[in-house]
C-alpha cells in the first residue's frame, strides 16, 4: 500500500492524460462518467445520445 | 469487494433459515466450509452466484436449474403458496459502502417461470440507508459477469485458462479484472455510428462538396475496416475450434496403443518447432531492430579510416595539438612585453619575431574540436564491430532455428507418413483428418494474417483521410462548429486508446512477474509459466542449461497450477491497482474474494501445498468448500499449509440429513482433537450449516 504522506509517481498513462488539452480531458472524464455505470449492462439505452450530447456541449 | 454474510432461506436443501458468515479480517483472511461431495458445496456456491446474477449466473453443471425452492417445502400442503419462497442475501462491501443484496423466488413464480426473480439492493453511505433503483445494473457495476470463472468456481474449470487457444478467455479476464474494459467500451461507443457518424452527418450537411466526398470515402472505408475486423475474428473463431478438433484427434492418436508413441514423438517435434517459430519471430525483430537503428555504422568504415588517418597527419605535423596557443601569442603583443621581460615595442625586431610565431600558433577551439571527432571516430569504429558482431550473432541464430524449424517438421512429416501407412483403419481415418484440418489450421493462419496486414493499410488511408478532411476550407460557420466536435471527438478516441494501450504496456509485465514467480514457487524449478503478448498461458521448460526453454503440452495438473496461479496473481495485482490513484474514476482494479469449491482436482501434494501457501497472500479474502480429499487428502497438504499460515479465520461444516450416506462419505469430520457428525439418517433430505467454533 503506497504511503499516503508521499506524492505517488505519476503512471504514463496518468502522464499522457494529464499532456491531453484540457476540453479533451473533460469530454473523455464526462464520457467514461456515463459509461461507468452501464458497461456491463446487455443494454444500454441512450448511451450514444449522452456520448454525442458531452462533445456538443463541451464544443457549442 | 469483501463477502461479509451469506443467508440462506429454503434455497434447494437448505430449509428453513441458515447464515454463513465470512471471516472479514485481513490476516485471517481464509473461510473454510468442510462438506463431503453430494452435501451441498456447489449448492452454497451456485447460491451466491443466484443472489448476485438470478438464473443466468448459475453454473453450467448445477443441475435443476428450475427448482430453487426447497422441494419438501414446495410439496408441503399446510403451507399456503404465498409463504413459499426461497431467498438468498449476501452481505458485502465494496468502495467503503455497505451492501445487502436480496434475491426472491416465490413457489407461484418459480412454476410459471423461474428465471424472474425479485431482486433489491440496499447500501448505506455516511450512516444512511438508500435502495438502488437498478439493483442488477449495479451489481454488474461492482461484479462484472465477465470476472466470475475468475473468482467462483468449481474443480478443474480454471484448468481451461491455460489452453491454447483461451487467450481471449485470459485477455478478457485481464482487461475486465484490472478496468480496461471501460475504455475500450468507451472507445467503441465513440467511434460508433450514433456518436462518430452523427457528428459527421452533421458536419457532412453544412461542408462543401469537396468535404463532404471526403467524408462519404471516409465512412465507406471505415466500414471496410469494421467488416475486415468481423472477418478476422470470425477466422480467429474458427481457428479456435480447428485447433480443438486437432487436439482431439490428437488425443484419440495417443489413445491408440498402435501409435502412441509415434503421436508422442510427433506431438513433441511440433511443439519443439512451435518453439522455434516463435524464437525465430523474436530474433528476426531484433534484427531488424538493430538493422534499423545502429545498421548505418557498417558504412563507416572508410569514413573512420579517413578521419583517423587526418588525426594522425595532424599529430605527426605537430599541430596537434599546437605547440603555443595563439591566444597567448596575442596577449604578449597586446601587453607589449615578452615573457623574457624584453619589450616589443612596435618596429622592433623582437616583436617581428614574436609575432612570426602567430603563423605557427594553433587554436584551442581547433585543439578541442580534433579531439572530439577522434573521439567519436573511435566510438563508430566501436559501434561498427559491435554492430557486426551482433548481426552476426543474431543472423547465426535466426539460419540454426530455420534449420531446427526444417528438421522438427520433417520428423512430423515422417512420422505423419508412417501412421498413414498402418493397416489400421481407425488410424488412417484420424490421421486423414489430421491433414485436413492442419491444412485448415494454416490457411486459416494465413487468412489471419492478410487480414491484418490489410486492416493496417487501410487505416494508414485512414489517418490520411482525416488529415485532409480537417485540412479541407471550411467557409461556413455552422462547419467549422461541426469540424471542431468532429476533431475534439477524434482526440478524444486517441487519448483513451493511448490510455488503453499504457495501460496494458505496464500491467502486463507486472503480471507477469507475479505469475512466474508464483508459478516457479509452486512447480519443479525447471518448469517456467508466462503470459504471451497475445495472452496465452505458456509453460516451458529448461532441458539443458545455456538452450533456450522448451514449449511443454502441459498436463491437467500443470494447467490447474497455472491457472490457479494466474487467477491469483491477477486478482492480486488487481488489490494493489486499486490503491493506485486513477485520474479517471472508474479506470482502476478491484479487490475481489476467491471462492473455490474443490479447486485442487487429482493434484499431487507438492501442487497443493504450494497452492495452499500462496492463495491467502495473493487473494483479499479467500472462501474454500471443501470435501474431506481435498482438505486432508494427499498427506495432508492443503489442511497442512493453510494451518501454518494461520490465515484461517471462520470454519464451517455441512451437516446432511438423508435417508442414505452418499458413497465415500463418512459419517464424522475429524478435525484436529474435534469430531462432528456430518451425516444424521432422515426421511428428509436437508443441509444445516454448522460452525466450527
Amino acid at each position: 500500500m503506497p504511503d499516503p504522506s508521499e506524492p505517488q509517481k505519476l503512471t504514463r498513462s496518468q502522464e499522457r492524460f494529464l499532456e491531453a488539452p484540457q476540453l479533451v480531458q473533460e469530454i473523455v472524464r464526462d464520457c467514461i462518467k456515463e459509461e461507468r455505470p452501464l458497461m456491463h449492462m446487455k443494454h444500454r439505452p441512450e448511451i450514444h445520445q449522452k456520448l454525442t450530447a458531452i462533445v456538443k456541449r463541451h464544443i457549442s | 469487494m469483501k463477502l461479509i454474510c451469506l443467508t440462506l432461506r429454503n434455497f434447494r436443501q437448505f430449509k428453513g433459515e441458515q447464515e454463513l458468515r465470512f471471516s472479514d479480517y485481513e490476516d485471517r483472511n481464509v473461510t473454510i466450509v468442510h462438506a463431503e461431495n453430494g452435501f451441498g458445496k456447489s449448492a452454497l456456491l451456485n447460491a451466491l452466484l443466484w443472489c448476485f446474477y438470478g438464473s443466468e449466473g448459475l453454473s453450467d453443471d448445477f443441475s435443476n436449474k428450475e427448482s430453487i425452492l426447497n422441494q419438501s417445502l414446495a410439496v408441503d400442503s399446510s403451507t399456503p403458496d404465498s409463504d413459499k419462497v426461497a431467498e438468498v442475501e449476501v452481505s458485502f462491501e465494496h468502495d467503503g459502502e455497505r451492501f445487502r443484496l436480496i434475491r426472491s423466488l416465490d413457489y407461484l413464480q418459480e412454476k410459471a417461470d423461474s428465471r424472474k426473480t425479485k431482486v433489491t439492493l440496499e447500501f448505506t453511505k455516511d450512516g444512511q440507508t438508500f435502495y438502488e433503483r437498478l439493483p442488477d445494473q449495479r451489481i454488474r457495476s461492482i461484479l462484472p459477469k465477465g470476472i466470475v470463472p475468475l473468482i467462483f468456481f468449481e474443480g478443474e474449470g480454471p484448468s481451461r485458462f491455460a489452453l491454447e487457444d483461451k487467450s481471449g478467455e485470459v485477455e478478457t479476464a485481464i482487461r475486465q479484472t484490472l478496468g480496461l474494459s471501460l475504455l475500450q467500451q468507451t472507445i467503441d461507443d465513440l467511434k460508433h455510428q450514433n456518436v462518430r457518424g452523427r457528428l459527421r452527418g452533421e458536419l457532412k450537411e453544412k461542408a462543401n462538396a469537396e468535404t463532404a466526398e471526403l467524408l462519404e470515402r471516409l465512412e465507406k472505408l471505415e466500414a471496410q475496416v469494421e467488416r475486415r475486423k468481423e472477418s478476422k475474428a470470425q477466422a480467429e473463431r474458427n481457428l479456435n475450434a480447428t485447433n480443438e478438433d486437432l487436439r482431439s484427434v490428437d488425443d484419440a492418436l495417443e489413445k491408440n496403443r498402435e501409435v502412441q508413441e509415434l503421436q508422442k514423438e510427433r506431438a513433441r517435434n511440433e511443439d519443439l518447432a512451435a518453439t522455434a517459430v516463435a524464437e525465430l519471430e523474436q530474433v528476426e525483430s531484433e534484427l531488424s531492430k538493430v538493422i534499423a537503428e545502429d545498421g548505418f555504422s557498417l558504412f563507416t568504415e572508410e569514413l573512420v579510416a579517413r578521419g583517423k588517418a587526418i588525426v594522425t597527419r595532424l599529430r605527426n605535423e605537430n599541430r596537434i595539438p599546437a605547440q603555443v596557443l595563439n591566444t597567448f601569442i596575442e596577449d604578449l603583443l597586446n601587453s607589449d612585453r615578452c615573457i623574457c621581460t624584453r619589450c616589443l615595442e612596435p618596429g622592433s625586431p623582437e616583436r617581428a619575431a614574436v609575432e612570426r610565431l602567430l603563423t605557427t600558433a594553433g587554436d584551442q577551439n581547433v585543439n578541442n574540436a580534433v579531439g572530439a571527432i577522434d573521439n567519436a571516430l573511435g566510438r563508430l569504429a566501436q559501434l561498427r564491430e559491435e554492430t557486426s558482431r551482433r548481426l552476426e550473432e543474431k543472423n547465426k541464430r535466426r539460419l540454426q532455428l530455420r534449420d531446427d524449424i526444417r528438421v522438427y517438421k520433417n520428423r512430423a512429416a515422417e512420422i505423419h507418413q508412417k501412421i498413414g501407412s498402418k493397416d489400421n483403419e481407425e488410424v488412417r481415418a484420424l490421421e486423414d483428418k489430421r491433414s485436413v484440418l492442419q491444412d485448415r489450421r494454416d490457411s486459416l493462419i494465413g487468412e489471419i494474417a492478410r487480414i491484418a496486414q490489410q486492416i493496417t493499410d487501410d487505416e494508414t488511408d485512414l489517418s490520411a483521410l482525416k488529415q485532409s478532411i480537417a485540412a479541407a476550407e471550411k467557409s461556413e460557420e455552422a462547419a467549422k462548429l461541426a469540424q471542431r466536435r468532429i476533431d475534439a471527438l477524434e482526440q478524444s478516441v486517441s487519448l483513451l486508446e493511448d490510455l488503453l494501450r499504457l495501460e496494458i504496456e505496464d500491467l502486463i509485465p507486472m503480471l507477469n512477474k507475479q505469475f512466474k514467480e508464483h508459478f516457479s514457487h509452486v512447480i519443479d524449478r525447471d518448469y517456467e509459466a508466462h503470459l504471451t503478448d497475445d495472452f496465452k498461458l505458456r509453460i516451458t521448460q529448461q532441458l539443458q542449461d545455456g538452450a533456450p526453454p522448451v514449449l511443454v503440452n502441459p498436463s491437467t495438473g500443470q494447467r490447474q497450477v497455472a491457472s490457479l496461479v494466474f487467477i491469483a496473481s491477477l486478482v492480486s495485482l488487481a488489490r494493489e491497482r486499486k490503491d493506485i490513484q486513477s485520474i479517471v474514476k472508474g479506470l482502476s482494479g478491484a479487490d475481489y474474494p476467491m471462492v473455490m469449491d474443490s479447486p485442487f482436482g487429482q493434484l499431487g501434494a507438492n501442487f497443493r501445498r504450494g497452492i495452499a501457501q500462496l492463495l491467502p497472500f495473493l487473494a483479499p479474502q479467500v472462501i474454500l468448500f471443501a470435501s474431506t480429499e481435498q482438505y486432508f487428502g494427499v498427506s495432508d497438504a492443503v489442511a497442512d499449509e493453510l494451518t501454518k499460515s494461520k490465515r484461517i479465520g471462520k470454519r464451517y461444516y455441512l451437516a446432511y440429513h438423508a435417508p442414505t450416506l452418499p458413497k465415500e462419505a463418512t459419517e464424522f469430520l475429524k478435525i484436529g482433537d474435534g469430531e462432528f457428525q456430518q451425516y444424521f439418517r432422515s426421511d428428509e433430505m436437508c443441509t444445516k450449516i454448522c460452525e466450527i467454533k
